[in-house]
């Protein structure tokens, strides 16, 4: 090389290291605590919950921890989770998805709380259905925190012009399909049920509640074999079938079938629906819009009912070095204070059932049904679950999308989905837990 | 002149009176001396620290996560837990993976629909917007004007104009009577690739548009003229003058359009979500789904690497396909 080459590559050289230890090095991670200071813990958090104005109440009243709260939007959460942790640069807190309580666990993720959650004295109060997405090999690796149970939320007023009982709402499959064509009949753009058909994650929340209280499975067990049970367990085609009608009936904006959850919930809440399954946070809104909205748990085909236990759960993350300091905070978090404030300023549900006072009752009734039914509800315990259920083009998503929409064979169509998903659930299970 | 040089005319030589006969392309006989002067090294030396910069941007912002991509590739890389090495594992499951080839099908099928129409559809608006008139400035802008609008932006707003039952186009269409103004535009395969398709060229036949005006303003007026004194008409003209002298050009709208079809995505991800069923799932978005919602991130990086390759050797035989433009016979 002529020497004008070799000076250049050896400046370029030199930049590109200076870059790459300026890139090695590590940021961010929460501050020590000195003699006298508040502790400072981190704290990430889901975009639309409660956690901002809790992290803020706890500073209020606790002079020795401050909590320093970082919203993270839902779609990258855990991701943005994983390259954190992976750089030391995560949180100590951690405010997640429910559902992702057992990847966590089994990735060791979020630390062993075992002994302090079974410490609490409220512990047999607490959600049993979080507290098993919480658990690994019989260990907590999470607390429950909040409990965002489905119902089904109906239009009291147009039930009324319907000629319907706004105080009974549908309690079977059948009574679901006549109140919906019902309600259509009124015109003027009304529909009387809403699906919404491209957003897995809202389907299962508002699908599998159906299929369970008429005694279904839809997951076998949480391990490296386990698949999906739709085509074993005739709830499910049962279910499907139900929607199918009201798909065909009419009963449903056509724009449904393209929702991929973006804007799921603003026609009900603008008083066009007459019913939505969904989480109870919607009805201040629908309130506020002039609807009268009535609660009720989400049934089965001749009767029963369910909920799929969406929610959050707390988990301190490994590589903290504030563990007493987190656990103080997580505990406040699962007390009477932070819970009542989970309901009354966010209309979301509290993990804890001895809260179902009848004081509670009165003062908050459409979270209350949904109280009382997530003592009865469900939720998949899998390492899989985004990548089998939520993914636009997931097993179950392309299935009800077939079967629904297109009038495909449940029974070819589900052993497909049974199929692909176990596929996929034991690549995930490969991929994220070793071997 | 190169190709005077080559043969040895000098300028005013009674040989030039001769047309030149057409030759193949072969290399050029006499390479520019390089001094070796310390005024020469000086000079390179400079060069070398102007460009400097420019070549730690790339290197810091490309050529090291190329680097880390092809690391990963290699490893089993969950999103938690330990990374494993495990050799061209990844690339061997590539080879069985039903719906890379799918995407890759579609996206090349996407990529044949898309750029005759961006090509064919930019010439054409460039040809109008060439001539010297009054107000054709502004057409140039009114062309150019969908390139700067994002496009997270405009997919989303087309998102809602083919709502059905609540966008424009759905109410037009029933207005004309054409519809019954609820059809689905993304739950059937053919009308969300019409639309995307639609959007896309919307978008981005501006860029193709400036670039064939700035190629076409090197061509000599008097070919043109010389061409019509001949009897040549419009076609003729574009044809036999404008094309073979915008080779270049062309060869650079072609490698871009191609490159901005095969890494298709956020029209995609918007619209379709690669629905219904996989439907309209392109190369780039199956990559995203194993990273982003598999949480594979090794097995994503051995995808990219190999759509990397093939843009690579798609782009060197469109370069070679249309080299020589410019000045050639």
């Amino acid at each position: 090389m002529q020497p004008p080459y070799r000076r250049a590559a050896a400046g370029a050289a030199a930049v590109l290291s200076l870059a790459l230890v300026a890139a090695c090095s590590s940021g961010g991670g929460s501050s020590p605590s000195s003699s006298g200071k508040p502790t400072v813990i981190s704290f990430w958090v889901r975009v639309d919950n409660p956690s901002v104005g809790l992290a803020r109440l706890f500073n209020q009243t606790h002079k020795n921890i401050k909590v320093d709260a970082t919203v993270i939007p839902d779609a990258e959460y855990v991701t943005k989770l994983g390259a954190a942790v992976r750089g030391h640069t995560g949180p100590d807190v951690a405010d997640f998805d429910d559902i992702n309580a057992p990847l966590f666990a089994a990735t060791h993720i979020t630390e062993n709380i075992n002994s302090e959650v079974n410490s609490l004295s409220f512990k047999k109060y607490l959600n049993p259905a979080e507290l098993g997405l919480a658990s690994y090999n019989g260990q907590y690796y999470a607390a429950p925190y909040i409990n965002g149970s489905s119902v089904m939320m109906y239009n009291k007023g147009l039930f009324r012009q319907a000629g319907l009982n706004p105080g009974s709402p549908p309690t079977t499959y059948a009574q679901i399909l006549t109140d919906s064509e019902k309600i259509t009949k009124l015109g003027h753009g009304i529909d009387g049920f809403t699906i919404p058909g491209a957003c897995g994650g809202c389907l299962v929340y508002t699908v599998w509640p159906l299929i369970w209280a008429s005694g279904g499975q839809v997951f076998s067990a949480f391990g490296p074999d386990q698949t999906t049970t739709y085509a074993k367990y005739p709830q499910v085609a049962a279910a499907l079938e139900l929607y199918r009608k009201l798909w065909q009936a009419g009963t449903v904006a056509s724009a449904d079938r393209s929702q991929n959850g973006s804007t799921w919930g603003a026609t009900f809440m603008s008083g066009k629906e007459g019913i939505l399954f969904g989480t109870p946070v919607d009805i201040p809104v629908a309130a506020k819009n002039g609807v009268d909205v009535g609660v009720a748990p989400i049934p089965g085909d001749t009767g029963g009912y369910s909920t799929f236990v969406g929610g959050d759960e707390l988990g301190i993350i490994n590589g903290t070095a504030h563990q007493s300091a987190d656990w103080t905070f997580i505990k406040w978090m699962l007390g009477q204070q932070a819970q009542t404030y989970v309901a009354s300023a966010w209309y979301l549900v509290p993990v804890r059932s001895d809260m179902l006072t009848p004081s509670f009752e009165s003062k908050y009734p459409d979270v209350a049904v949904a109280l009382k039914a997530s003592e009865v509800g469900s939720v998949p315990k899998t390492v899989g679950f985004t990548a089998a259920t939520e993914d636009p083009n997931s097993p179950w998503v392309t299935a009800f999308e077939q079967v629904v929409f297109s009038g495909g064979n449940p029974a070819t169509v589900l052993k497909q989905a049974d199929s692909s998903s176990k596929q996929i659930l034991q690549q995930q299970y490969q991929q994220q837990l070793g071997g | 002149m190169g190709r005077r040089e080559e043969s040895g005319q000098q300028p005013g030589d009674p040989a030039a009176a001769r047309p030149a006969p057409a030759r193949r392309w072969r290399p050029r006989l006499t390479r520019p001396r390089r001094s070796t002067g310390v005024l020469a090294r000086r000079r390179a030396r400079t060069g070398m620290l102007l460009t400097a910069p420019a070549f730690a941007l790339v290197a810091v912002f490309f050529l090291l996560p190329l680097g880390l991509v092809v690391y990963m590739s290699v490893h089993n890389w969950p999103l938690f837990g330990q990374t494993r090495f495990i050799g061209l594992a990844n690339y061997r499951e590539m080879l069985h993976d039903g719906t890379f080839g799918h995407s890759l099908l579609f996206t090349a099928k996407y990529t044949a629909i898309v750029t005759p129409v961006q090509i064919v559809l930019g010439y054409l608006l460039a040809v109008m917007v060439r001539r010297k008139l009054r107000g054709v400035g502004f057409f140039r802008t009114v062309y150019f004007m969908p390139v700067v609008v994002g496009f997270a932006a405009s997919a989303y707003a087309v998102l809602v104009m083919i709502t059905p039952g609540i966008g424009v186009v759905d109410t037009i269409l029933k207005a004309l009577g054409l519809d019954n103004g609820q059809t689905n535009w993304v739950t059937s395969p053919g009308l969300a690739l019409l639309v995307v398709i639609v959007l896309i060229t919307w978008k981005t036949v501006g860029i193709a548009m400036i670039l064939f005006m700035a190629g076409m303003q090197a061509v000599p007026e008097e070919l043109y003229e010389a061409a019509k004194v001949d009897g040549a008409g419009w076609w003729a003209r574009e044809f036999h003058v404008t094309l073979p002298l915008i080779r270049r050009t062309m060869a650079l709208v072609l490698v871009l359009t191609v490159a901005g079809s095969v890494l298709a995505f956020d029209q995609f991800f918007i619209l379709t979500q690669g629905g219904p069923d996989n439907a309209t799932l392109t190369a780039v978005l199956w990559i995203y789904t194993t990273a982003f919602l598999q949480y594979r991130f090794g097995y994503a990086a051995a995808l990219s690497i190999v759509l990397l390759i093939l843009l690579v050797i798609l782009s060197a035989v469109q370069i070679r396909a249309l080299r020589g433009g410019g000045e050639t016979d």
